[in-house]
């Protein structure tokens, strides 16, 4: 089900959820990063200690930014899938840091990343202004329509800030 | 005799592109028609894939619903009419890791994709960036990341480091550095296997959107115009075309541009009952004729 405009307990929920989401976009990018540099690259840049710090920082704050939360039914679908995100990237993380400290028992992080990172599609087609690419300055998809009629969080479509 | 086939085949657009948005500084000037194609070689016993579209059945859904693509068609069918299947496809070139250049990864089965090293690196670090650079990630799809180191782990992911040539029999690679995005890499095909190639075409991905990029409208006295978006330097890009010009020998018609219908003006070309133009740039000895 997709959310309507005018829905107060879903823009206040989608408001909340924001920087949950984004945070966990953030996490999700940065893994892949560090699992590309490693995979395809093969350099030590997956050794890249601020990437990592920083992730699981984005991570604690998506988590605490989830505990808050209180999808009202509308919601519950994107909810069920932001729960998911944030399971399977914690999972992710955790498994490249025990692989990383060398140990034998670590699993592959990249199943648990391809994993949430197919929630967090799953969210974002559920709510308008849940973005997983930014294609506003797409060279190839300029189109006047998504110009003049953009939704999303700060479009015409469901603007939250009014 | 051409050592490959070449055809560009058209398998969807979008109808309203606005013209500043592929010529530099045309601002209301409205829009056109900006089709999506994809350049297909086949020779040597090879069949090779320049860019591999998006794919609208998964990922790339999103943007179709979003920004008015219209007429996608699956590349089972649009390789269909030249008689290719997406399995049959060896290798594909990815110019750039743009989601309408790379999205359609999981469409090629068997194929091994080749990309320039830097262009993965300048995305992985720009991954790393904050929320408020976002911008940069503009058109680069992180599940197109995702599905990379997959296939760089089952060694179908092939980083090139810099320009190289004969990647392929008579296929050159070269960097363009800093001007569409970070490491875009445009394609020659010596077509006749020379060195000093008589018989050469380049293929430009996003490097080049239409004819005015190349003459800026005006062929009797022409002017290099950058396209409306590089995530780099436009100086570099214009550099970047006069390198591309000489290459070709001047001669606009062996510039492949995936953007630009008007190749379908050029070489002999027809209209599929999908309504997307093909177009059949040269043939091998023996091939039949598609158009």
């Amino acid at each position: 089900m997709r959310a309507g405009v005018g829905d107060a307990d879903a823009s206040r929920y989608m408001r909340a959820a924001a920087p949950v989401f984004d945070a966990l976009h953030e996490v999700a990018t940065r893994l892949a990063g560090l699992l590309m540099s490693a995979g395809l690259m093969k350099n030590r840049h997956v050794l890249d200690v601020e990437s990592r710090s920083v992730a699981r920082e984005r991570l604690g704050e998506a988590k605490d930014g989830y505990a808050r939360l209180d999808p009202p039914p509308l919601a519950f679908h994107f909810h069920h899938h932001l729960t998911g995100a944030v399971e399977k990237l914690a999972s992710a993380l955790e498994t490249l840091d025990d692989k990383l400290s060398g140990l034998v028992s670590a699993g592959d992080p990249l199943p648990p990343l391809r994993s949430a990172w197919q929630d967090i599609e799953a969210a974002s087609r559920i709510l308008p202004g849940f973005e997983t690419v930014d294609f506003q300055q797409s060279c190839c998809a300029l189109h006047t329509g998504f110009l003049n009629k953009r939704g999303g969080r700060h479009g015409r479509l469901f603007n939250l800030d009014t | 005799m051409a050592d490959y086939s070449i055809w560009i085949l058209n398998f969807a657009e979008v109808p309203d592109a606005a013209t500043s948005s592929l010529i530099f500084g045309r601002h209301n000037s409205g829009t056109e028609v900006l089709p999506y194609a994809y350049t297909l070689l086949k020779g040597h016993g090879k069949t090779i894939l320049l860019d591999c579209g998006l794919n609208a059945e998964a990922h790339g859904k999103v943007f179709v619903d979003k920004f008015n693509v219209q007429k996608w068609a699956h590349p089972r069918d649009v390789l269909g009419e030249v008689g290719v299947k997406p399995e049959d496809i060896d290798y594909v070139i990815l110019t750039h890791a743009h989601f309408d250049h790379m999205g359609g990864l999981s469409l090629f089965p068997n194929a091994t994709f080749l990309i320039q090293s830097g262009e993965l690196a300048a995305w992985v670090k720009i991954m790393a960036m904050e929320r408020k650079f976002r911008w940069l990630m503009g058109a680069t799809d992180p599940a197109d990341m995702i599905e990379a180191i997959q296939l760089a782990r089952e060694g179908r992911m092939i980083g090139i480091d810099g320009d190289a040539d004969d990647v392929l029999p008579g296929i050159d690679l070269r960097v363009a550095p800093d001007t569409h995005t970070a490491y875009s890499q445009y394609v020659v095909i010596r077509n006749d296997g020379q060195a000093a190639s008589n018989d050469c075409f380049v293929y430009t991905g996003d490097l080049v959107y239409r004819h005015d990029n190349l003459h800026g409208g005006m062929p009797d006295d022409p002017q290099y115009v950058p396209n409306g978006l590089s995530y780099g330097s436009n100086t570099k890009l214009v550099m970047a075309t006069d390198e591309i010009m000489k290459i070709v020998g001047q001669d606009i018609r062996r510039i492949l541009i995936p953007h630009d219908a008007a190749m379908a003006d050029l070489y002999p070309s027809r209209t599929t009952e999908r309504g997307h133009y093909l177009v059949e740039v040269s043939l091998t000895q023996g091939e039949i004729s598609r158009v």
